[in-house]
């Protein structure tokens, strides 16, 4: 049940996928929404700077007259007069005749403002230029003055200190920048703060969801809590597990009803058995009843143990469970000579699980090394922490090419023993995947065979 | 010493019957729950056995039922479901004992027999293993008949045994009883008490035994 395989680890993430769109927005917004008003601004600025170049050369158009055949008077206001001030270095003006020579300039010695060769329009244009430093930008129109055609030109140093507007933008534009990067952060913590709010019941009921097993199948996922895009998938998620606790039910009282159907004649036989006269024949049929019985317990407990379905997990006390299984079977294991014991100090060792479960695991192991250990030979169980029980038996050990098939079901070394249905390792491997441990045996130098419970 | 048999296959109860019978019993024989009820509401029975695999209903609604008018009759449980949940479940239920198919019928005796005898059993005043004998309350101990000397902390371990012939004595359990709760237990006092009966014993008959289960507790047994 791993996740597939996601050919982007950031659009396998709806949480990633938005907040991946959001700074692309995010720096796109950035960076268009001020360059979008400095483009405007600019435009505009260049729109009145234009407009006033244009005003102050018509005003200078006005204030010319002519005055001898070849020269002409500028007569300004004086309010004026004082922009055009060499000094102030701000405003130029300069009136040229058809052959490009000045007639009249604020500018000593005159000399023309714009290079550019003289245009056949008669429109008000745009011209720039430069004077060292200084960024000359201004207008040159036309101007006919009594029959003459002059050209005026007016320009404005746009480095000069008091022409403001370009300062202002470009301040302006940055802080835009700032502002809206600052905007877009705040807005992109909101939304993967929105974002996350809006998983996490889609996050809560996963975490439910990895609860359910064939133990857990009580678990429904509340389908009210989560978004509604995924709430269809929460809702087939609940109908899958109805299905599948159905599919359990049914499999368990397959094995109930088995149970009843196979236990009571075996309880008939047996009652016949011990009630024969021939006591001789009644104590070997009773043996073979007893085997039989045998068989069939254990074939509903690895029904059991594979339907398995019982309370939750519980703290268990190795230790207890031990001893109450060797407390079990220690009668039967004196009464055939076998010895039987626990190594271990008596200290709680705890671990989750299932204590009947566990009794059951433990119990299977300790019957099947008294299966295989001689007479008067030692069983031995001990306990080692953090989480294991060991059962070494006496008996002749494990063969390398037999291990792999031990814990398989109705496997038997020998084909032709039919008192033992090989399925007391099965369900004491089913038992332990179920606790998400493991069993394993070994073949120690010393002999025998030592099966260990490792509970995680 | 009248029983009732509730089981719905006729010749496992017809069976049952019969070897009550012969173990010194009266059986009536009831096939389902509400004759099970109705019939152990008109007689007196010194106990009830319990198939839980009834055709009307299940065994366990008739033992609920039984509690809940107040009926103590000891109740033997017989089932095919063998598991703890089910075990757990059935001596909630107010069952005295529980047996699984199938049965040996000595073992279906045996526990008939502990079932009836329960109360007495607290106060037995004899207790005995091969030929040695436990007055319980005279603390005298006899072997094939000769009185033995023991001292009273053997005896009272000889007891706790006695008591549990023939299964294990958590180790614990003994410690519990000859000290009390006092808690003041030297770890191996209890193993120095029963070395000592062991001996005493061995000295004096060879049919019985007393067993160490090593990390869990001791058992006496008759000598096989």
């Amino acid at each position: 049940m791993s996740a597939p395989a996601l050919t982007s680890p950031i659009f396998g993430s709806i949480t990633l996928r938005i907040l991946w769109l959001h700074v692309i927005t995010a720096v796109v917004g950035a960076i268009m929404m001020p360059l979008a008003l400095y483009v405007l601004l600019s435009t505009e600025s260049e729109q009145i700077h234009h407009a006033a170049m244009a005003d102050k050369a018509a005003r200078i158009v006005k204030a010319i007259s002519l005055k001898d055949p070849r020269g002409i008077v500028v007569a300004v206001e004086p309010e004026e007069a004082i922009l055009y001030l060499q000094a102030y270095d701000r405003l130029a003006y300069a009136v040229r005749d058809e052959g490009g020579a000045v007639l009249a300039s604020s500018r000593t010695p005159m000399t023309p403002i714009f290079p550019q060769p003289f245009g056949a329009s008669d429109e008000v244009r745009d011209y720039q230029t430069r004077a060292g430093a200084a960024l000359l930008s201004g207008v040159r129109r036309p101007a006919e003055i009594d029959g003459r055609r002059l050209w005026v030109e007016v320009a404005e140093n746009m480095s000069h200190r008091d022409v403001l507007i370009d300062d202002v933008l470009v301040d302006f534009i940055r802080w835009i920048v700032w502002t809206s990067l600052v905007f877009f952060g705040i807005i992109l913590v909101v939304d993967v703060a929105v974002v996350r709010r809006a998983f996490r019941p889609v996050l809560q009921a996963s975490a439910l969801a990895k609860q359910i097993a064939p133990g857990r199948t009580d678990i429904r996922l509340d389908p009210g809590g989560v978004p509604r895009e995924v709430a269809p998938l929460v809702v087939a998620v609940n109908e899958a597990i109805d299905r599948l606790e159905a599919g359990l039910r049914a499999q368990r009282d397959f094995a109930a009803d088995a149970a009843h159907e196979l236990r009571t004649p075996l309880a008939i036989l047996r009652a016949r058995v011990d009630t024969l006269p021939d006591k001789q024949a009644s104590a070997l049929l009773s043996a073979d009843v007893a085997a039989m019985s045998r068989t069939v317990q254990q074939l509903l407990e690895l029904a059991e143990v594979e339907a398995y379905a019982a309370a939750p997990f519980v703290d268990v006390d190795l230790h207890e469970v031990c001893a109450e299984v060797v407390e079990f079977i220690a009668p039967l294991a004196i009464s055939q000579g076998r010895d039987i014991s626990l190594n271990d100090d008596g200290r709680k060792m705890m671990v989750r699980g299932d204590p009947g479960m566990v009794a059951r695991a433990v119990r299977n192991l300790v019957e099947n090394a008294m299966k295989h250990t001689p007479a008067g030979q030692p069983v031995q169980i001990a306990l080692e922490p953090p989480g294991a029980i060991i059962v070494r038996d006496a008996g002749e050990g494990i063969r390398p090419q037999d291990a792999e098939h031990l814990f398989q079901r109705f496997w038997r070394r020998d084909r032709q023993e039919t008192r033992n249905a090989g399925l007391g390792l099965a369900i004491v491997k089913r038992i332990m995947e179920l606790h998400g441990g493991q069993v394993t045996v070994r073949s120690p130098p010393e002999g025998g065979a030592e099966f260990r419970l490792t509970f995680s | 010493m009248r029983l009732l048999v509730v089981e719905d296959n006729k010749e496992l109860a017809g069976l049952l019957v019969e070897g009550l019978k012969a173990g010194g019993y009266e059986a009536d024989r009831a096939a389902r729950a509400d004759e099970a009820l109705h019939m152990a509401g008109e007689t007196e029975y010194v106990a009830i056995v319990l198939d839980l695999g009834l055709p009307d209903a299940d065994g366990m609604s008739v033992l609920r039922a039984l509690r809940a008018r107040l009926d103590a009759t000891p109740v033997l449980v017989l089932t095919a479901r063998d598991s703890v949940n089910n075990r757990v479940e059935g001596l909630r239920a107010g069952a005295d004992d529980y047996l699984v198919k199938p049965f040996a019928f000595e073992e279906l005796l045996a526990r008939l027999e502990a079932l009836l005898r329960r109360p007495q059993q607290q106060i037995a005043s004899l207790l005995s293993i091969a030929d040695l004998t436990l007055d319980v309350a005279s603390r005298r101990v006899h072997v094939g008949g000769q009185l033995q000397t023991l001292s009273s902390r053997e005896v009272a371990v000889l007891e706790i045994l006695l008591r549990r012939k023939g299964r294990v004595v958590p180790k614990r359990l003994i410690e519990d009883q000859l000290f009390g709760l006092s808690g003041d237990v030297s770890s191996n006092a209890v193993e120095v008490y029963v070395h000592r009966l062991r001996k005493q014993l061995a000295d004096r008959t060879p049919s019985i035994q007393i067993h160490t289960i090593r990390g869990v507790g001791y058992m006496v047994a008759e000598t096989p």
